[in-house]
């Protein structure tokens, strides 16, 4: 089962379900086949373009020396990697940014 | 030497501003652009001698040393006066490289409100103007030891292929002659995707300026494509794939303006995501309508802005660079009145500056056959004549300033003030704050 989280100052509730389901969304929108395993699938600068338009859905900065395309890409690390930031940083700033979709099954008068 | 040099009798310049705070103080000199922050002890030595001769043993010697070298103190029969008009005049007449802003179009994907290239023109640099523009740089070039080129429009980016085409043709000719090159570009953003920036930075253009107008909504209604779309994502989200270049030498300039109401919101979200990058840094500037006539509006346009960015800054580490870059040492305000710098339409038209483009009363000439500039001989030379008189010449803040802009003080003759004492003072509040701040025992 997955953990829910609290976000400060929002009282979003996210889980990990919730980002993986998500990051799966974006990966077929980026009509990537293979979620587990998609380096053949994706170039440079697609790989770029899949990690900015996921930095900017969840609001959240990857640091570039962070960014090992061979871990990336996959669905599991990825969501990993987003769900640990919002654990450890509370880095969801959903007034600031407006950038977390409202298709996530949270409630915010925020937004 | 050192000796004979601390016989002389010595005064405080006065070209220096002095700002206390409980135990501590930090002083300018608007000459050199130091900023020096003292202890209580120190102070009272600059505070004393402040309108006295004094030697140099009457005060400790590293502090004196330190004091000179950054032109707090001078020596009593100087003329810092006449010495800071002379380099400045100087900067304008002289220069070791060669600038060029080079406009490669009128055409642009964006209908901004408060846009002042007439874009009805639609003119495009071809390779003819281009081949005069080449043949002016290779005739000249070897009166410098580096060319640096400016592009602007329109939107540079609306012919990417001229660009790249026309700035590796510079930057090649400048290997050959074994002189310096340096590119930036002028640019919405909008089109400066990985792909475009990859091959722009690979044709040696390593600068790029992208503006904002606050955060997403604000920046939506002022600055909109003109199909009628909004651009704040996409030029957002191609910044952001930037920080992913591997490129060292790679520099992105981003411009908020300050007429937005947002901008407190779009710099929280530019910290998130380049704070950590200095590849990238940050400016407040306000939108300048220069054809104004408004003297109050002209005048007033950049002075006074002091307490919103230090109020903006104190939030944000990100402006720290910003407000220092206010002191950098300069010999002008602007390269308007330099004889070596260029503003070239995509006509092959040379205009005072960039913001004069859509009036001909402002066209200096343009690059003739023989590769030289041929001066339009209805141009209003008077627009050249550039005094420094009235309140500049008691003015602590002449060599940050020189009287600022030209086209301002031709339309009104009258200079309008670059920054209040009261920025000053700002600034270096801010300045201080910022020094406890890295120093960790900041409680603000």
């Amino acid at each position: 089962m997955d953990e829910l989280l609290e976000v400060q100052g929002n009282g979003l509730v996210i889980t990990r379900q919730d980002v993986l389901e998500r990051v799966n969304k974006l990966l077929v929108e980026h009509s990537i086949q293979n979620v587990m395993k998609f380096n053949d699938e994706i170039d440079s600068f697609g790989f770029v373009e899949l990690i900015v338009t996921i930095e900017d859905v969840f609001g959240i900065s990857i640091e570039p020396n962070e960014l090992i395309m061979e871990k990336f890409c996959n669905i599991e690390y990825i969501t990993d990697y987003l769900y640990n930031k919002y654990v450890n940083s509370n880095v969801i700033d959903a007034a600031n940014y407006n950038v977390i979709p409202i298709d996530f099954p949270v409630e915010s008068e925020e937004y | 030497m050192k000796g004979v040099t601390r016989l002389k009798k010595w005064k405080m310049s006065r070209y220096m501003y002095l700002h206390k705070e409980d135990t501590q103080g930090v002083v300018l000199s608007t000459v050199s652009g130091a900023i020096i922050i003292l202890d209580s002890y120190e102070m009272s030595y600059v505070e004393n001698f402040r309108d006295k001769e004094f030697d140099s043993e009457d005060m400790p010697n590293e502090l004196f040393e330190v004091l000179r070298e950054q032109s707090f103190i001078v020596l009593v029969d100087s003329d810092e006066l006449k010495e800071v008009i002379d380099a400045h005049y100087e900067a304008i007449n002289a220069s070791d490289v060669l600038h060029l802003t080079l406009f490669i179009t009128d055409e642009c994907c964006f209908n901004c409100s408060y846009c002042f290239v007439n874009k009805e023109k639609q003119n495009v640099m071809t390779r003819d103007v281009f081949t005069k523009v080449f043949g002016f740089v290779e005739k000249h070039l070897d009166n410098y030891s580096a060319l640096d080129i400016s592009w602007f429009g329109g939107e540079p980016l609306e012919r990417l292929d001229f660009l790249i085409e026309y700035n590796s043709s510079l930057r090649d000719l400048c290997r050959e002659h074994n002189k310096g090159f340096e590119a930036f570009a002028v640019t919405n953003g909008y089109d400066l995707t990985l792909h475009n920036t990859t091959k722009l930075y690979e044709a040696g253009i390593h600068s790029f300026q992208v503006t904002f107008d606050g955060d997403e909504e604000d920046h939506d209604k002022v600055r909109i494509h003109q199909e009628g779309g909004a651009t704040f994502k996409r030029i957002f989200k191609n910044l952001m794939s930037l920080r992913y270049l591997p490129y060292q030498n790679l520099n992105i300039g981003i411009r908020c303006n300050m007429n937005s109401g947002s901008i407190n919101s779009f710099i929280n979200k530019y910290t998130k995501f380049f704070a950590n990058d200095k590849r990238f840094s940050i400016s407040l500037k306000p939108i300048v309508n220069y054809d104004s006539d408004s003297e109050k509006e002209l005048l007033s346009i950049y002075a006074g802005k002091g307490k919103e960015v230090c109020d903006i800054a104190c939030k944000y580490c990100v402006l720290d660079d910003f407000i220092k870059d206010k002191f950098f040492e300069r010999k002008r305000w602007c390269s308007t009145l330099s004889k070596h710098s260029h503003v070239v339409s995509p006509e092959g038209k040379l205009y005072t500056c960039d913001s004069t483009m859509n009036n001909p009363k402002y066209c200096l000439g343009e690059i003739g056959s023989e590769r030289d500039i041929k001066w339009n001989e209805t141009f209003d030379a008077t627009y050249l004549e550039h005094k420094i008189e009235g309140q500049c010449l008691t003015c602590r803040k002449l060599p940050l300033c020189y009287g600022s802009c030209q086209r301002i003080y031709y339309k009104l003759k009258k200079h309008a003030c670059a920054l209040s004492d009261n920025d000053i003072k700002f600034y270096m509040q801010y300045i201080i704050q910022q020094e406890e701040r890295d120093r960790g025992d900041y409680s603000g």
